[in-house]
């Protein structure tokens, strides 16, 4: 008897429909690894099998290798970690001839996650992959300063995010996803300057600037001095611009910024998410989005929902 | 991975404080699958599942027990040590036997130990012993016939700062102790007391070519045994303890800068000649062992 309700279980498991489509990535579930979190996807081959992710977003690469800051670059923080890594990476080339192949094994989705110095470096970035096979989208990282005018911040201005967005639109044929910073006053407005600008997806949200002070130094804890707080200690401020950007614009929206389990991946997907990243909670269990994928089975299985979309936007206000 | 702890007991007091603050403690595991570690590999382990503590500790592997081959999916185990200094740790000193907790590892570059020395000399600091226990013990193991010497500094602040010694006088190495306060040994530290034996015995005891140095212990210590290294021309690698949050190379969180990027002509072991030059390495892949020549400490 009990077996046979296990059985019926599973076989109703099995019909859930988890596969996503965002911007036209056909993504076999909304599971997606963030940027800066899983290095290039073999860091993490050992400890998880590659090809259960819906979509893996490699570390942000720009046209030339960056250094990066000097260390320390990370601490811990309650309930999540503070980092200034400062984008060290090794360049999109390197990234195309070292480290896709290795990727390309494997049956996901792979999404470079790119910035640059200026509006001109995000499009030669953009113009690089634009006809390289094995990559399915591209994700912008606009929460850097825009060195060739005045320094400011892409993802804090809307007519500068309008403005690169556009820009690297105009030089790529692959889905476009915005990564936001939510280091801003309100959210949308940088959320629809993107959407007009031509992007596919907006994904939110980058890390939250923040510092830590030692008290028997009264040295920053940072050698960056501030750096971005990621982990579970920012997830309501994430779900609630999630919100209110699904709220705002029609583009799908990944939700990112401290999702530990499968049940905080609901909790965005309810708010508007389609899709989901796992950032930090990469460092402190490898197999998290693993676990996450099977728990979001499991919840449809025990809600009777045979299609995980039914689930975005689904709020009850 | 599930580890169980087999054995935590307080093996040390740094201080006369009756809280469990500076006390050292010596933790034993079993854990499945858990392959067979190498001398200066750590493991990162989760002292408990709630995101307070929220990252894992990295802890260097202090004795790895050697039983005949290892049936790959077989029961491993291995042995740390840690002074109880924050939120961490003392959690773990709370942990009884029986136990289960979640451990990653073995991870990162360990020690190499080259063919045919003739002497290696240890220099640690503090808790920095830890691993340099799995190292003689690794040396006195795979080089029974070539009789090579272990000479081993050990430092700390007070007498209740030293640890280990008899593991090593066990495997019939020479032990040298300093302390800050003169309660243990020489009144010093491991680095001068090394720097005595190094100018002392330079020109007749023994041959530097076929020495090698191992460091553990505070960065600055680091700093100084390497500095002495290069200027008598020895070969010397370091074990580095960083922040870290990964422990697998992804997050860049533990980095050290490179000291040339033309490094990997002196060293012995292949695996770390330069692959791709960068200015900065991850202390939790590319090492924690590093030949002193490869980073600026």
């Amino acid at each position: 008897m009990g077996k046979d309700i296990k059985r019926v279980v599973r076989k109703d498991i099995s019909k859930i429909n988890l596969s996503v489509n965002i911007a036209g990535i056909l993504m076999k579930n909304p599971v997606m690894v963030a940027s800066g979190t899983f290095g290039y996807g073999e860091e993490y081959a050992k400890y998880i099998d590659l090809n259960k992710l819906g979509a893996i977003v490699v570390k942000g690469l720009s046209l030339t290798p960056r250094e990066g800051n000097p260390p320390p670059r990370i601490v811990e923080t309650s309930a999540g970690m503070l980092n200034s890594i400062g984008l060290q990476n090794i360049g999109i080339d390197s990234f195309v001839n070292d480290k896709l192949p290795f990727l390309e094994k494997f049956d996901t989705k792979v999404i470079v996650n790119f910035f640059g110095d200026s509006i001109d470096e995000y499009c030669e970035v953009a113009k690089k992959v634009d006809s390289v096979s094995g990559i399915h989208g591209l994700e912008m990282n606009i929460s850097c300063p825009n060195k060739k005018e005045g320094w400011l911040e892409f993802g804090t201005n809307p007519d500068l995010a309008f403005r690169v967005v556009n820009a690297v639109r105009k030089n790529t044929r692959l889905p476009l996803i915005v990564k936001l910073s939510p280091n801003v006053t309100d959210i949308t407005v940088i959320a629809k300057a993107a959407s007009d600008a031509g992007a596919d997806a907006i994904s939110l949200i980058n890390t939250l600037s923040g510092m830590v002070i030692d008290i028997k130094t009264r040295k920053p804890k940072l050698a960056n001095i501030i750096g971005g707080l990621s982990g579970p200690a920012i997830k309501p401020v994430a779900l609630k611009m999630v919100w209110q950007v699904a709220k705002t614009i029609k583009l799908p929206i990944i939700g990112v910024g401290g999702i530990m389990t499968y049940e905080d991946a609901i909790e965005f997907m309810i708010a508007g998410a389609s899709a989901v990243q796992i950032g930090t909670a990469n460092f402190i269990d490898p197999a998290s989005s693993e676990k996450i994928i099977d728990g979001l089975k499991l919840y449809c299985g025990q809600n009777s929902i045979k299609d995980i979309n039914e689930i975005a936007g689904s709020i009850a206000i | 991975m599930r580890a169980i702890i087999l054995e935590n007991k307080i093996i040390g007091n740094s201080s006369l404080l009756k809280t469990r603050r500076d006390k050292y403690y010596k933790m034993r595991f079993s854990c499945d699958n858990f392959s067979v570690a190498s001398p200066g590999q750590f493991v990162m382990i989760r002292v408990n599942n709630s995101y307070d503590p929220f990252l894992r500790r990295p802890m260097s592997i202090y004795r790895i027990p050697h039983h005949p081959t290892l049936k790959k999916g077989g029961r491993g185990g291995f042995e740390i040590l840690y002074q109880v200094v924050g939120k961490g740790t003392n959690i773990m000193s709370e942990l009884k036997k029986g136990d289960e907790i979640d451990v990653l590892g073995p991870l990162g570059r360990g020690f190499w130990i080259p063919e045919k020395i003739e002497r290696a000399i240890i220099v640690a600091g503090g808790i920095g012993v830890a691993p340099m226990v799995a190292l003689t013990e690794e040396i006195r193991c795979t080089m029974q016939d070539a009789r090579c010497k272990i000479t081993v500094f050990i430092g700390g602040k007070t007498k209740n700062d030293i640890l280990c010694k008899e593991n090593f006088k066990k495997i019939g190495a020479k032990v040298h102790i300093a302390t800050e306060d003169g309660s243990m040994g020489k009144k010093g530290t491991s680095v001068d007391l090394f720097k005595t034996f190094i100018t002392d015995s330079q020109s007749s005891i023994f041959n530097r070519q076929s020495s090698i140095i191992f460091a553990c212990g505070p960065q600055r210590m680091l700093k100084a045994v390497a500095d002495i290294a290069r200027d008598k021309n020895m070969d010397c690698q370091v074990s580095l303890d960083k922040r870290m949050a990964c422990g697998t190379g992804a997050c860049l969180g533990c980095v050290v800068k490179v000291r040339s990027l033309e490094f990997g002509v002196r060293n012995s072991n292949p695996q770390s000649a330069i692959r791709n030059p960068q200015s900065y390495k991850c202390v939790c892949t590319d090492g924690p062992v590093f030949d002193a020549e490869e980073i600026n400490l």
